[in-house]
């Protein structure tokens, strides 16, 4: 489980003091496949950051298995229980080949060497890189560096996976495969994931939506139920689902149409 | 065949292999033929790796071809004309826009192209509180501050306006809304139809096919560093079956065309921009007396 208790974070002091996330509560539970939206600077990152111990709290505190972050000592803990994907892949890149990016977080926590080799395999596979696994991490195409983000979260076997942004540079197909590895890994082993994105139509996979807005949750619920009031979301600079966009305008014409449609699916459903 | 009115920018044959004769070369491009005229609005679409961020660095110079040529308005780049003399008129806002920023504060990152274009300093801060209104920043707030510390979408808006204040002539933009929340990539599209309505060419590269298919007027599709189709994004987004293939998708308003025809809807499934979608669903249900 993961508890954010009244976390408030402010970047820099005095006159240029930014505060980034404002008396945020929360509380994540094992299993849960978590999308966070919210608009640009609204406190994402800063949220991502503090589940894994990067950010500390100014004030309140952040328990994962009910180890605070703040507790130096227990930080390699903290790190071994969450695996997150920085928003910028280049940020990330540790080593000068694929395969040695990747498992050098298993190395870390002690894995043995022919299970990290049987990590490298599964993960590159995950996401589509095993023929890259010896090439140079800082001389591929941004998705290809993206992938190879996730594929050195995923090798860490974390029990709660953070993806800041993780797909915002995959093909089609690649968002589509990253969010089926959740679901599996979900169903599966039973992983956490919190997955940050400004895609409408990503937030709906998941089992739970939060809002954050000028650091603050605004919305917290099932994806139901928070799209039911897209004007809501876009007052804070979030957007609709596509779907939901073509029903709206539909709707504006003069279709009668149910104001709960998310999927192309379920619209053609309804006018049919 | 002759050409009275010359391409902005031309590829004849060209390839492009990264390091090449080391264990590391990697061939990203192969024989692109591929024309820009004056005033386009063109998106690059493509799986992961297929050649377009090194295609477009080609456009303004930046890389230059190990086979064939990259010409712009009929000068061999790199041979009749300096790369250098290109990027005057060629905008380039890169796919990590990090790469791309470096001054101490927002208001001089912004206004270091303009200044580089040997403008007044008056001229220049117009320019640079100008581009960062456009893209929605507000000068007041962020003008002082370090683009380091800034949030990934306010640094991608910072290196955009960078850009935006340069006024080139043709704006290539490498996944220019990816990391921006919903309003950004509105505004920054809007901005970018309104500079190309004035004449401005502009070519883009998304992920995004909802986007590509209601801003773009030519889609260029990549795959393995060859160039798969070119055309309007109606008849490209009629590939469906071809663009699953290689790992894209066809935007939400063709998939519900399609799907609608496939369930005895009387529509033409070629549309792809929101506007004639409504239309179209809108005509077919009048059609059965629905609406
Ligand atoms: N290193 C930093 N120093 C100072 N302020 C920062 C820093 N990083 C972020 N900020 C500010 O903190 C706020 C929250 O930023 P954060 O990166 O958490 O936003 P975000 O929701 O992830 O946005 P985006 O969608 O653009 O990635 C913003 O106002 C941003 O300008
Ligand atoms: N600096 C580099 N050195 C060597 N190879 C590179 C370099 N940059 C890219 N490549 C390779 O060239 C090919 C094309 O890369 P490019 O960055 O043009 O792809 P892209 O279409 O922009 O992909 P993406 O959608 O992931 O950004 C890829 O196979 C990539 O691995
Ligand atoms: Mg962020
Ligand atoms: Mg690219």
């Amino acid at each position: 489980m993961i508890q954010l208790k009244n976390v408030t974070y402010h970047y820099g002091k005095d006159k240029k003091k930014i505060t980034a996330l404002d008396d945020v509560s929360l509380t994540i539970k094992e299993g849960e496949f978590v999308a966070v939206l919210g608009a640009n600077g609204s406190g994402k990152s800063t949220l991502a950051r503090h589940i894994n111990g990067l950010l500390i709290p100014s004030k309140g505190e952040v328990l994962v298995d009910g180890i605070s972050t703040a507790d130096r000592e227990e930080l390699w803990k903290v790190r071994s229980l969450v695996g997150i994907v920085f928003q910028n892949p280049d940020n990330q890149i540790i080593a000068t080949s694929v395969e040695d990016d990747v498992a050098f977080g298993p190395e870390n926590l002690g894995v043995e060497p022919d299970e990290i080799r049987s990590r490298i395999r599964e993960a590159l596979a995950a996401v589509d890189m095993a023929d890259y696994a010896k090439r140079e991490p800082h001389l591929l195409s941004g998705g290809q560096k993206q992938r190879v983000a996730v594929a050195a979260s995923l090798a860490m076997h974390p029990k709660y996976l953070v993806f800041d942004e993780a797909t915002s540079m995959l093909d089609p197909r690649g968002s589509a495969e990253i969010i089926a590895t959740i679901k599996k890994l979900k169903g599966d082993l039973g992983i956490t994931a919190i997955h940050i994105t400004h895609i409408a139509d990503e937030a709906v996979l998941a089992d739970r939506v939060i809002v954050l807005s000028g650091g603050a949750v605004v919305r917290d619920g099932p994806p139901h139920a928070i799209f039911s009031d897209i004007r809501a979301l876009m007052a804070v600079g979030v957007g609709a689902p596509r779907a939901r966009l073509i029903a709206e305008e539909l709707i504006r014409a003069g279709v009668k149409l149910p104001g709960t449609i998310l999927t192309v699916d379920e619209l053609v459903e309804a006018l049919c | 065949m002759l050409n009275f009115s010359i391409a902005l920018i031309e590829c004849i044959d060209l390839g492009f292999t990264y390091m090449p004769g080391t264990p590391l070369t990697s061939e990203a491009l192969k024989n692109i033929n591929l024309s820009v005229e004056e005033g386009e609005f063109i998106a690059f679409i493509g799986p992961t790796g297929s050649g377009k961020s090194t295609l477009i660095q080609h456009f303004n110079g930046l890389l230059t071809p190990t086979e064939g040529k990259a010409v712009f308005k009929g000068k061999q780049i790199g041979v009749n004309i300096h790369p250098y003399e290109v990027r005057r008129e060629v905008g380039l806002v890169f796919q990590f826009p990090e790469s791309q920023l470096f001054e101490e504060t927002v208001a001089e990152d912004v206004s270091f192209g303009p200044r580089n274009l040997g403008l007044s300093g008056e001229e220049v801060s117009e320019r640079a509180e100008e581009a960062l209104e456009l893209v929605g920043l507000s000068y007041d707030r962020f003008a002082g501050r370090s683009p380091f510390e800034l949030s990934g979408g306010e640094q991608r808006l910072v290196a955009i306006a960078g850009v935006l204040a340069m006024k080139p002539r043709m704006l290539v933009l490498d996944e220019p809304t990816s990391g921006l929340d919903a309003r950004g990539k509105a505004r920054v599209m809007r901005c970018l139809t309104e500079l190309n309505r004035d004449g401005m060419t502009i070519v883009f590269v998304s992920h995004d096919m909802d986007e590509v298919a209601e801003f773009a007027h030519r889609v260029v599709v990549l795959d393995k560093g060859r160039i798969v189709f070119d055309g309007d994004p109606g008849t490209v987004f009629s590939q469906a079956g071809v663009l699953k293939n290689i790992g894209l998708n066809i935007p939400a308003t063709t998939e519900l065309l399609v799907k609608l025809s496939g369930r005895g809807f009387d529509l033409d499934t070629g549309a792809v921009s929101l506007r004639e979608t409504v239309n179209l669903v809108c005509n077919a249900l009048k059609g059965e007396q629905r609406l």
